[in-house]
C-alpha cells in the first residue's frame, strides 16, 4: 500500500502547483475539501474486518 | 519518530529562510545532513549483516527456483485481491491529504492572505506538531472505541476544520484549525495499517503493505 499511498502523496500536491500556477494559490483550498470528501468516500468503501477469535 | 521529523523540519526552513536572505537553498545541507546521520545509522544497526558473505552451497538450485515462483503466485495473489486496493485508495486520499496540506498551508498564507514569512513559517510546525500528538495521544482511544467508526469521525472533523481555515479569514482561528486537523489527521496512517494486517491473509501480508 506505501507505494500507491506515495504516488498520491506526490501526485496530489504537483497537481495543487500546476493548477496553482494557473488560478492562484486560493484554489489549493476547494482541492483540499475534495480529497478530504474522497478520503471519507474510500474510507466508507474499505471492508469490515471480522472479529478474529486469537 | 517520522512524525517528529517533520516537526523539526518546518523550524530550521523558516530559520533559514528569514536569516539568509536570497540563500534559502541552504536548507538543503540541513536535509544533506540528517542523509548522513541516517547512513551512519543504517550502518551500525545492520553491521551484522554486512559481514556474512560466504553462503552456504547446500541449498541448491531447486530450493531458489521454488522459493521466487511462490513469491511470483503471492504478488499475483496480492494483486487479485480487492481489499488492497481499496485501502491503498483510501491511503492515496490520505497522504495527498497530509502532505498537500503541510507543503502548500505556508504558501497560501503568504500569498492568499498576505502573511510575512518569518512569522507564517511556523503554521507548517503546528501542522506537524499536531500530528506527531494526535499519533501519541489518539492511537489509544482509536483502538478502543471501534476503527472504522473513529476513522470517520475523524474525516468528518477534519473537514469541519478545512472548511474552518478555508471560510474564516481570521489568522488566528486559521492557524488553530489547522494544527487541530493535524491532530486529528495524525492517527490516521497508523489505524490504516492495523485494519490492513487485519484484512490481508497472512500470506500476502507483506507484499499488500509494502505495495
Amino acid at each position: 500500500m506505501f507505494v500507491l499511498a506515495q504516488a498520491g502523496g506526490s501526485l496530489f500536491p504537483a497537481l495543487t502547483g500546476i493548477i496553482a500556477s494557473k488560478a492562484g494559490v486560493k484554489v489549493m483550498q476547494p482541492i483540499l475539501v475534495g480529497l478530504i470528501v474522497a478520503m471519507g468516500i474510500a474510507w466508507a468503501l474499505v471492508p469490515k474486518v471480522e472479529k478474529r477469535n486469537e | 519518530m517520522y512524525a517528529l521529523g517533520c516537526l523539526v523540519s518546518p523550524f530550521v526552513a523558516t530559520a533559514v529562510a528569514s536569516r539568509v536572505s536570497g540563500r534559502w537553498t541552504l536548507f538543503y545541507l540541513f536535509l544533506v545532513g540528517i542523509g548522513a546521520i541516517n547512513i551512519v545509522a543504517v550502518l551500525v544497526m545492520f553491521r551484522d549483516s554486512l559481514r556474512i558473505h560466504a553462503r552456504p552451497s547446500t541449498a541448491g538450485d531447486g530450493e531458489i527456483e521454488s522459493r521466487s515462483k511462490s513469491a511470483t503466485k503471492d504478488v499475483i495473489d496480492t494483486l487479485k485481491s480487492p481489499p488492497v486496493y481499496l485501502l491503498s485508495l483510501f491511503y492515496f486520499f490520505m497522504l495527498g491529504v497530509g502532505i498537500t496540506a503541510s507543503g502548500w498551508v505556508v504558501e497560501y498564507l503568504v500569498s492568499a492572505r498576505n502573511g510575512k514569512l518569518p512569522d507564517v513559517g511556523y503554521v507548517s510546525a503546528g501542522l506537524s506538531g499536531g500530528m506527531f500528538l494526535g499519533r501519541v495521544l489518539l492511537a489509544e482511544p482509536t483502538h478502543v472505541f471501534g476503527e472504522r467508526k473513529m476513522t470517520m469521525g475523524y474525516c468528518v472533523l477534519i473537514l469541519a476544520l478545512q472548511l474552518i481555515f478555508w471560510l474564516v479569514p481570521n489568522f488566528v482561528s486559521s492557524t488553530v484549525a489547522i494544527c487541530f486537523l493535524g491532530f486529528f489527521f495524525g492517527p490516521m496512517f497508523a489505524t490504516g495499517m492495523s485494519v490492513g494486517s487485519k484484512l490481508f491473509p497472512k500470506h500476502i501480508q507483506p507484499t499488500a503493505l509494502g505495495m
